[in-house]
Order: structure tokens, then sequence, then C-alpha cells
């Protein structure tokens, strides 16, 4: 995914609660964990993917050693992409 | 008013797009047509998954031509992300199809079905829902179960070889195109038929009923059109509607004979050969044609509703095919019975009673038995009433265990309840709506039983949650 791309939440309806989100997507309604459920919110305006690496580090805190954030969240990106949850900008 | 959903969307897959999608899409499509279906309500398309696309092999011309389909004016495509968007079901014509499919493009999988797994899932639920909820209760069917359906019986891995095999297949693909068509009939809108027209000798007996408020009148001709009339009015007793004209009219044509049949359907009429049949019809007919009806105003859920004398009521919510007629037909002779099949809230929290027949599964057959809940003798319940609690089933079938509810998170317990809401997406803010109806009875709760006798003690604890 190149850097320069930008993505943005794509959904109906959202409804957060106790950290997590219920989502509508046409008519397929989805439950998102805390990280995915941030993402949305960051990206309800359109937002690189490593901005949004970013802040999702400051709030939930550098991943453990070894592990890639860029790469973590890139994967999760590409989950909620294909769910039809987020689109390219 | 009626509402007016868009067209729905039918995407066929195979390999080629030369071979088994080509074969469906013209058989599927004048099927439909010569159902009454307008061309434009269900939307029969098709593309194949090779990006190298030939014209389509003389044999496969001739296999479809000897099932009475033509296949002049065909383009060969191959499926893009595009074409996948726009479908709102895929069926492909095998399981490695499919799973290409999916594959390819992972936002498809909840609405990419070989054509044999939807129907097999459809027999195996027979879910009561709109057209354009089909898939997605289907869907759901599948994602909770640990197995496919017994009845599943997929084409062969490969696409046939020569005139011999392509007219098997041909064959094999016109009978699921002929069950598509009838899975779809009672569960398309009313603007997705052709209006009726006049059908000389003709005598028309009108029953006049009311489902969700909708007042829909059903219109029975034919040999055995009078026998429908006094059967549907007895079995849908306590939805008869005393006066005014219909908002929506049902045409249904009883006649033994397959040409007479033929005729009706052409004049936008629905005909069976039976009144059987045309009463396990009208069920979902007159249950889909108003939820249509009433898209956007109510949250109608997928519930069995059973009211206290004070007019409180609960609503068991489960999917089709997992109990809600039988716990109706148990908790109803001891309780009020709301409805077996659609239960609606208006925004205040009020309860529209829907008491329909009872439908009741008839061994060995794929049809069911509409029985009247006075024959069967369920209470009625009190005029005024009131959503106290939504409950979501889960029955124990391989132990017998002690029923127990619990409260589920708000969220787990939306999750699990939203796909049992018809049109959910139409209603102002749907989410907020739905967790602000669930909240002000206290949350979802989840029943857990092995036998539905044991139902009845837990009810009253059940209510004891709702906002006063």
């Amino acid at each position: 995914m190149s850097g320069a791309l930008k993505v943005v939440a794509s959904v109906d309806d959202a409804l957060f609660h106790g950290g997590r989100a219920l989502i509508l997507v046409g008519s397929q309604v989805m439950l998102l964990s805390e990280l995915s459920a941030e993402i949305v919110r960051r990206a309800s305006v359109p937002l690189a993917v490593e901005e949004l690496a970013s802040q999702l580090a400051e709030i939930f805190g550098p991943p453990p050693p070894g592990i890639d954030a860029m790469g973590q969240v890139e994967g999760l990106v590409g989950d909620l992409e294909a769910a039809g949850v987020l689109r390219r900008s | 008013m009626v509402a007016d959903p868009d067209a729905f969307n039918v995407l066929l897959v195979c390999h080629s797009h030369t071979g088994r999608a080509l074969l469906a899409e013209r058989l599927l499509r004048p099927a439909l047509a010569a159902q009454g279906f307008e061309a434009d309500a269900i939307r029969v398309t098709s593309a194949g998954l090779a990006n190298e696309l030939a014209a389509p092999a003389a044999e496969v011309v001739e296999a479809l031509e000897a099932q009475g389909g033509a296949a002049g004016g065909f383009v060969a495509r191959s499926l893009d992300a595009g074409i996948v968007a726009e479908a709102d079901v895929i069926l492909a014509l095998a399981p490695r199809t499919r799973d290409s499919v999916v594959d390819r493009f992972a936002g498809a999988a909840h609405k990419t079905f070989t054509m044999a797994e939807y129907l097999a899932w459809d027999q195996a639920v027979n879910p009561v829902v709109p057209l354009a909820e089909h898939p997605v209760t289907l869907n759901h069917a599948r994602s909770a179960a640990n197995e496919a359906p017994a009845s599943l019986a997929e084409l062969g891995p490969k696409e046939p070889q020569g005139a011999e095999q392509w007219s098997l297949e041909a064959s094999q693909i016109a009978g699921m195109v002929r069950q598509l068509v009838q899975v779809w009939m009672p569960l398309a809108p009313a603007s997705a038929r052709v209006t009726p027209s006049y059908l000389p000798a003709h005598s028309v007996v009108t029953v006049a009923l009311e489902a969700l408020e909708v007042p829909i009148d059903v219109k029975c001709s034919g040999e055995g059109g009078t026998a429908l009339a006094r059967s549907l009015a007895q079995a849908w007793s306590r939805c008869g509607r005393a006066d005014g004209s219909g908002e929506l009219e049902i045409h249904i044509v009883i006649d033994h004979r397959e040409a007479n049949r033929e005729e009706a359907n052409r004049a936008g009429r629905m005909a069976f050969s039976t009144v059987a049949e045309a009463l396990h019809a009208l069920s979902s007919l007159i249950t889909v044609h108003a939820i249509n009806a009433r898209a956007g105003e109510l949250v109608m859920i997928h519930a069995a509703g059973i009211a206290l004398p004070d007019g409180r009521v609960v609503a068991f919510a489960a999917p089709s095919g997992t109990g809600k007629t039988t716990l109706s037909n148990a908790l109803g002779k001891a309780f009020g019975y709301v409805t077996d099949e659609t239960l609606a809230v208006r925004r205040d929290g009020s309860v529209l009673p829907y008491p329909k027949p009872l439908s009741v599964v008839q061994p060995g057959s794929g049809m069911k038995a509409q029985v009247s809940p006075d024959e069967a003798g369920l209470k009625v319940p009190p005029a005024e009433l009131r959503l106290a609690a939504v409950v979501l089933l889960n029955r124990v079938r391989d132990e017998q265990v002690d029923a127990r509810a619990t409260v589920a998170e708000l969220l787990d317990g939306l999750v699990e309840l939203a796909p049992q809401v018809s049109y959910l997406s139409r209603l102002d803010s749907p989410l907020r709506t739905l967790a602000n109806l669930v909240q002000s009875v206290g949350g979802v709760q989840i029943v857990t039983y092995s036998q539905v006798d044991d139902l009845s003690d837990l009810v009253p604890g059940l209510v004891g949650r709702a906002a006063a």
C-alpha cells in the first residue's frame, strides 16, 4: 500500500459503545474490535495510512517488540476495505 | 404506501462465461418473464472468471435452445469489481467458481453462493423475508451452520464436454432455474410483477385482509378460486378486514391445467394447481408485501410474539425454521398470541399484532400447513400491546438443559439481533433506533433452553427488565 493513498470510512451508520463499534454497510451489520472501531472513527475524514498508524500508536501505545505497527495497521485497513467499511480516497 | 425497492440484481458466474453462466442467464430471464415478472424487477446478468473469452460453442447453444432459451445478442465479459459491486446476489455455477470469486472479491463473500447451495439453504431455512434480504438471510444461516444442508447437489467440478453432456447439464440448470423462480416468486415486491390484466371467464372472489395495518385484497379465481377464498378466510381468521378497499392486491388463480396457469402468469397472476400450494405461498406473500409496505416506519423483527394479560409483549427472535411457530403454538395457549413470524414495533414501543395463521411444517413435504390461531386454540391478546422484552432463542437440542435467560452486552446483542430485523437500513438512524428500542426493554436477552414447554415459567421474569 502506498503511503500517498488515503482511506476514508464508507459506512451507512455506526454506533460506538464501550470502545467497540457496530456498523451498517448496505444491509450488513458488523461488530468491530476497539482497534478497528478507532480506525473507522479516525477515517471519518480521508487519512493516510501512515497518519492513521501514528494516531493509533498514540491511543493504544506502541506494539510489542518485533511487531511491525505499520504492517499491522495496513493489514487491518485491508480487511476493512475488503469488507466495504473503508475505501480509497 | 408501498415501498418501491430497486431492482434485485442477480449475477451468474462460471469460468468461461460461455458455458454454464450463459445457460443459466438465458434460461432464468424467460422463466421469470413467464411468471409475470417485469423485465427490470429482477435483473439477470452473467460474467466469467477467465480473461480470455471466446464465443459460445455450438453444442452449448443447441443445449440452450433445446431447453427453450436463446443466445441471441450474447456478449461474453470478464468479472470485475464493478460487476461484483452491482450484484445483490452472485450465483456461481460450481463450488470452485464460488471460491474463486470470493478469493478475488473478499467483500462479496456474504452474497456469493453456488446456485445449488443457494437453493439448498432456502429449502433448509425457508425464510419469510423480502427478496432484497434473501441472500443476507441465507448467508446468516450458512455462517451459523456446522455443515451444508443435506439437499445440496452441486454441478460437477468441470464444465461438460460434447453435445450429450451439455444437453444433460442444460437440463439440470433449467431445473435449478425453475426452483429459483419458485423461491423468489412470493418474496418479490408487488411492483416486480406486471399489473394483472383482465382474464375472460374468471369470476373473482375477494378476501379482505389486514397485515401490519396494510389493507390487502386477495383476489381468488380459476376453478379453485372459491375454495381458496374459503380456506384463506378461515386460516387468516384474525387478520380479516371488514371494510375499505385494499391498498395492495394479490391475484391468485387455482387451476389444475398447466396451460391455464401459464395464461394466468402471463396476465400477471400467480397460479397454483392446488389450494394447499396457494395457501403456503400466500403466507410468505402477504407477510412480505406488508413488510415492504411498512419499510422505514416500523421496527420489524423476525420473531414470535406472546403477550401477558396486561399487554406486555415478549419478542422471541430467531431465524426462520428454528421453532418460532412451535413456540407460538405452545405459549400462545397460556398467553396471548401476537404473531409467529413478524413482530412489528412502532417508535413509541407499541406493538402491532400480526396474528397470521401458524405455518406448520408438514413432515415429508416442502409445504407448511396454514392453521388458524382460532383453530389452534390460541388466546387473543389485549388490544393495547407494548414491547417489554427482546429475546434471542438459543435452543440446545442434543442435551437437556434448564431454561435460563442472560442479558447480552449491548453491541453483542445488537449484532445478533440485527439480521432478524427487516429493512433495518431504511429506518432513520437505524442502529441508534434499534439500540434505543432494545435498551428500553433492558437489553437483548439470550434464552437457552431445550424444551419449548420450559419457557412458560420464564416469561414473567423476562418482562421485568423493561423501563417503566
